[in-house]
């Protein structure tokens, strides 16, 4: 055998015993259960991470009402991973390998995971303030999406609308049906970042969205601010609920969507465009 | 029943069976809404203070009073004393009543929130301001009209045994309000019991927010509602956690009428281990007489009902770690 022809094993053994860390990693975290408290977190999307007073937007957060709505706390810029335990006001960090992601974008710890003291919080109105890697951190509330904005910009907001709407399945015979639509078709929905209803309603609102690609169905989003009775647009639009949908068939408003109407998206459109005078179709 | 025409005139008795059947009716319908609202005298205490009508008196005290009133009224014409008096404070009664609907119905249409108040009728009927408005006034006021019909020019001394009896009866109802809260009567005092859809529980007209509305997962599988007081949280909290954290129990969501900044700060303070969320009080009001109140829903109907917590002892399974 030639030098060149032992290279090639040589190197394929070298780089083996580089990924051979990572890989034990990945075997072990499969093998190794989850915690049986500490599992279940969700994407938690209406809050933002500052440290030493500056936002770490990559950061991700998470929420598992099974850990007693404990929050776990990582992501690009911190070493470790972060717990706060809300029923013991206490602050806990464990090593990254010790968390898994799952394929439905939920995250767990693992049941062998070292969780070390590291302090309390302190609620401070809507801010939870503590002590990450030596440094001062808050947990803050992000500001509210308001104005007109596409579909995407609420996903890329709060993480909670994607996991959701990842959760939704519209019915395919009326999704379907609306597909057939030939006019097009505008729905305005206004909802706010802030209302838990628009957080259970609007990521099937969005999912839908995603389902209706390429139709002549079109979504945009207007988010109000919580007092919204006095907002300029809501008050010339009579939004007297969010979420609220105006259907536009053309430029002229063809019906409303509010409620519980919003429990099926797309039923409820349909309803609307079968209603519809048959001139205006 | 009849009155004992001393002078002038008597009227012919069709009128006067009329008048009496009327009267009668009127009394009857003041009488039912008494006892509904009886049965949950807080929530009535509630909507008085609500509308400014508690003259300064403590809201309890100024219900257990409007329902002497209103109580002692009805079985007077039930009974039937029918005097110009007794019909003036009726007709005092009824306007005050179309007059308050008319303004909770004005009040929705310019949109202000839903009212939470128990109405007329307690939460025994369930109806939109503007149905209670005109149903009150179609009702009411014809009755209050037909009650006049053959009413004698002069009446006779009052019938003390009928008086003594109105007197006992509104005693007995101002009693019966006193201890309505300790009695098993939530199924009956309240919109929620055993066999109803969670998805028609619903207040208001535009928009209408239903149970499955502000928790769209209860149409499908078991799980236990609470509905809770934040404010209240140190007496029920804990053990709720506990509850939800046994394995084998149904999941549990709790419902609060409380902002979005009041759920916030709950979720940091008692690490709950089930989903919280708020609703409109106008929702939640006529679904309970105390809290907490628990009710069990398969696949969107409700099963079971509880005064309290899904579970009293609640011992194992807290979260430790």
């Amino acid at each position: 055998m030639s030098p060149r022809s032992y290279r090639q094993p040589v190197l394929i053994l070298l780089a083996a015993a580089l990924l051979a860390p990572l890989g034990a990693h990945c075997v072990q975290a499969q093998m190794i259960p989850a915690d049986a408290v500490l599992r279940d977190f969700e994407p938690l999307g209406d809050y933002y991470l500052e440290v030493g007073g500056a936002r770490i937007p990559e950061v991700e957060l998470f929420r598992s009402e099974k850990a007693g709505s404990a929050v776990l706390v990582f992501g690009p810029g911190l070493r470790g991973v972060t717990l706060l335990q809300p029923r013991a006001h206490a602050v806990q960090t464990l090593s990254m390998t010790k968390v898994a992601k799952r394929a439905d974008g939920r995250v767990d710890v693992l049941a062998d995971a070292v969780l070390t003291p590291a302090g309390d919080f302190t609620i401070d109105g809507r801010e939870i303030s503590f002590t990450i890697e030596g440094k001062a951190a808050r947990l803050r509330e992000k500001p509210y999406l308001l104005g007109l904005h596409p579909g995407r910009d609420l996903l890329l907001h709060d993480a909670t609308y994607s996991f959701r709407a990842k959760l939704y399945q519209p019915s395919p015979a009326l999704v379907n049906a609306l597909r057939q639509a030939t006019k097009p078709v505008r729905i305005r929905v206004f909802f706010g970042s802030w209302c838990p209803h628009c957080q259970q309603m609007v990521p099937r609102i969005l999912r839908l969205e995603d389902a209706l690609a390429g139709s002549t169905i079109h979504f945009e989003f207007y988010g109000l601010p919580t007092l919204y009775g006095e907002e300029p647009e809501a008050k010339r639009m009579g939004i007297d609920g969010v979420p609220t949908g105006v259907v536009y068939r053309g430029n002229r408003e063809v019906g409303r969507i509010a409620g519980e109407e919003w429990s099926i998206p797309e039923l409820a459109i349909k309803k609307i465009l079968e209603n519809t005078p048959k001139s205006s179709r | 029943m009849g009155e004992a025409v001393a002078a002038g005139r008597s009227p012919g008795a069709t009128k006067t069976w009329i008048g009496r059947a009327a009267a009668a009716a009127l009394g009857l319908v003041l009488l039912v809404a008494t006892v509904a609202k009886a049965l949950d005298p807080q929530a009535f205490a509630e909507m008085l203070q609500g509308q400014g009508l508690t003259l300064g008196l403590p809201p309890l005290v100024a219900a257990l009073l409007a329902l002497a009133l209103e109580g002692g009224l009805g079985l007077l014409l039930l009974l039937g004393v029918r005097r110009p008096w007794s019909l003036v404070a009726a007709t005092l009664l009824v306007v005050t009543f179309v007059v308050l609907n008319g303004w909770d119905w004005w009040r929705a249409a310019h949109g202000a929130a839903m009212p939470a108040g128990c109405g007329c009728f307690g939460n025994l009927v369930q109806r939109s301001p503007a149905a209670a408005f005109w149903q009150d006034l179609a009702l009411l006021l014809s009755l209050l009209l037909l009650a006049r019909v053959g009413l004698p020019p002069r009446a006779a001394s009052l019938p003390p045994r009928r008086l003594a009896a109105v007197g006992v009866g509104a005693a007995a109802l101002v009693l019966l309000a006193w201890r309505a809260p300790e009695l098993p009567l939530d199924d009956v005092a309240t919109r929620l019991r055993p066999g109803i859809e969670v998805a028609k529980v619903c207040a208001g007209t535009t928009p209408r927010v239903c149970l499955t509305t502000v928790a769209p997962d209860l149409v499908r599988g078991r799980t236990w509602v609470t509905l809770v007081d934040l404010e209240d949280a140190a007496h029920w909290a804990d053990a709720l956690n506990r509850f939800s954290s046994q394995s084998g129990n149904p999941p549990v969501l709790a419902l609060a009428a409380a902002s979005p900044a009041d759920v916030s700060a709950f979720t940091w303070q008692w690490g709950p281990s089930f989903p919280l969320h708020d609703a409109p009080a106008a929702l939640l009001r006529p679904l309970y007489r105390r809290l907490p109140r628990s009710f069990l829903v398969e696949d969107g109907r409700v099963v079971r009902t509880l005064s309290g917590l899904p579970a009293a002892d609640a011992s194992r399974g807290e979260p430790t770690r």
